[in-house]
């Protein structure tokens, strides 16, 4: 069955997010590609987001009804950082070694920093939600 | 892709908000049914307090019917450019109001009560096939979007089993105008519902979708760096894309012919019974059997399209609703005096053997992509009004001309068998959106 493929970031603030001009990083595949980009980029203080481009089978079931499974192509997650920081994001990945090496120490703290980053997200949510809330209030009180 | 990344949600052991989506598609689910259900329960009622006849009364209905089925595609467009919370909004109030109108004023005259009710089914065209699939498969994975559906439509078979009971007594109690008045307040109770918890898109509620990795969160599509983005060509707006897409008149005519069959088949299930000697409330109890096995046909076929094509499913399903038929027909016209046992088994199953809707619903909504989701299943709902006029029309020149009532069901079987092999033969919902995601 097809799978919706969305867009998702680590920017904590949508609205800021929003605000940013994302610039093509690069297409990763493996777990740990991305386990130690996040962790990297995430010290060097660069946003990242990301979309899941599916597999061939997903993609196209009838064409690939032939293709074994082990032969499934993956088109892997496409990587996209904020345009003005995508040098330093490039320079940072240049080196193989550490990226692995942060994949490790992301292992290990990743999900507390999962924990602390859904926290804050959510947070940023409902404050967003209840600025909006105030600002109908606003309108509805300039009316009433 | 990257496999081993666990879904967030898995892993928050709470509700997930998806279920309150289902709640409120379930209400409306009752809200579709009820409308349709009300009239016809305080159909003399009506009939006495306007002074006209069975004919001019019938078509407070007819309109109805008309709007509802055909405004659809108005619902889906509106769907797609509005979003779903406040298109289902908009349309839940208009079912309310129109309602609480024809409570109000529907005893004045016959053209108050025309308008009145036709507001209502204004408002019902946007409840159910237009837009519900679009919000669905935004909350529910797509292999999980079966079983989302298949919480919410159970709504109208609950609807029908609780208005039997409940209908009659509020009528009796109340007068026929203010009994629409008190269901025109439960509709406007589940407006403010759907208003106030209804969201877009997980990303609303800071929840992650299906798939993403740990540590972020759903985001819109971004604005990308003018020279990494190839320049767009024309865009095209939803119902011309939908207009283009083959599929959508693929299935629709597949809807088409199985609601011809479907409305046959259930406008004349208790008459299938009363035309063999049964009385009214012997018959009727059929239908009361039929409700609880679609109910459960509903859920159980539901989950298990979300491990099989749905396509497939249908095709199954409908075929079973062919064979059944064939059947109740066979038997009612070569025996002189039917059971009741063999009457309740085949409309029974038959019933339930419509619990495909569901999958139809879910099935319909993956042919298309977010951004015209909404407007195709609008555009199916609207050509299936041809289906649903010719249904009955047909089945009951057939009765006419033979003066049996058991070929009705031959009718019946025949849609059904053509609507299955056209279900067979549609294209899987992945090749479909693969084809126009890259075109």
């Amino acid at each position: 069955m097809a799978r919706r493929q969305r867009w998702w970031t680590t920017v904590e603030d949508l609205e800021e997010y929003k605000e940013i001009t994302w610039a093509f990083l690069k297409n990763i595949k493996m777990t740990w590609e991305y386990s130690g980009m996040a962790y990297l980029f995430r010290e060097a203080g660069i946003p990242l987001c990301g979309i899941d481009r599916g597999t061939l089978k997903a993609n196209h079931p009838i064409m690939a009804m032939g293709v074994p499974m082990q032969r499934d192509k993956n088109y892997g997650v496409d990587i996209y950082v904020p345009a003005k920081m995508k040098g330093k994001a490039l320079s940072l990945l240049s080196d193989e070694e550490r990226v692995r090496e942060c994949a490790e120490l992301e292992a290990v703290v990743g999900a507390e920093h999962a924990r602390e980053f859904n926290q804050v997200a959510l947070e940023n949510k409902n404050r967003h939600a209840e600025e909006k809330k105030r600002g109908r209030r606003a309108l509805l009180a300039r009316f009433f | 892709m990257l496999q081993t990344e666990a879904d967030l949600n898995a892993k928050s052991g709470k509700l997930h908000y998806a279920f309150v989506i289902c709640i409120g598609g379930f209400l409306l689910s009752g809200i579709v049914l009820a409308a349709q259900r009300l009239p016809s329960i305080a159909l003399d009622s009506v009939r006495e307090a306007l002074g006209v006849g069975y004919a001019e009364v019938g078509l407070i209905t007819s309109v109805f019917m008309l709007f509802y089925a055909g405004l659809s595609l108005v619902w889906g467009m509106l769907g797609d450019r509005i979003g779903t919370r406040w298109a289902m909004t908009l349309a839940c109030g208009l079912s309310s109001l129109g309602t609480i109108l024809f409570g109000l004023f529907g005893g004045t005259s016959l053209a108050v009560a025309i308008v009145t009710w036709a507001i209502c089914g204004i408002g019902c065209a946007g409840l159910l096939m237009a837009i519900l699939p679009k919000i669905i498969s935004r909350w529910f994975a797509p292999n999980k979007r079966g079983f989302g559906m298949s919480l919410c439509t159970p709504g109208a078979n609950f609807a029908a089993l609780i208005l039997g009971v409940v209908a009659p007594m509020v009528i009796n109690g109340l007068g026929w105008n203010m009994a629409y008045v008190a269901f025109g307040i439960y509709f406007a109770a589940i407006t403010v519902f759907v208003a106030l918890t209804f969201r877009e898109a997980p990303e609303d509620m800071g929840l992650a979708p299906y798939g993403a990795p740990q540590g972020t969160q759903a985001a819109p599509a971004p604005k990308i760096e003018q020279k990494d983005e190839e320049a767009s060509g024309k865009k095209v707006s939803p119902l011309r894309q939908v207009c283009r897409m083959g599929i959508t008149w693929h299935f629709g005519l597949f809807y088409a012919v199985y609601q011809l069959g479907y409305m046959a088949a259930t406008q004349y299930y208790v008459v299938s019974m009363t035309g063999n000697g049964f009385d009214l409330a012997t018959a009727a109890f059929s239908l009361t059997i039929g409700g609880v096995l679609t109910i459960i046909t509903e859920l159980v076929v539901g989950s298990l399209s979300d491990h099989h094509e749905r396509k497939t499913m249908i095709g199954i399903m409908v075929l079973c609703t062919a064979v059944l038929s064939a059947g109740y027909a066979f038997y009612l016209i070569n025996t002189a005096e039917p059971g009741l046992v063999p009457c309740y088994f085949f409309i029974a199953t038959i019933s339930a053997s419509t619990g495909v809707i569901t999958i139809i619903m879910s099935g319909a909504g993956e042919y298309y992509n977010d951004e015209c989701r909404a407007t195709g299943t609008g555009m199916i709902g609207t050509i299936n009004i041809v289906g649903r006029y010719l249904g009955p029309w047909v089945a009951g020149l057939v009765i006419d001309a033979t003066g049996q009532t058991g070929y009705a069901f031959v009718i019946v079987a025949a849609a059904c068998l053509v609507a299955s092999l056209i279900a067979f033969a549609m294209p899987k919902a992945a090749t479909v959106q693969a084809k126009w995601a890259n075109s």
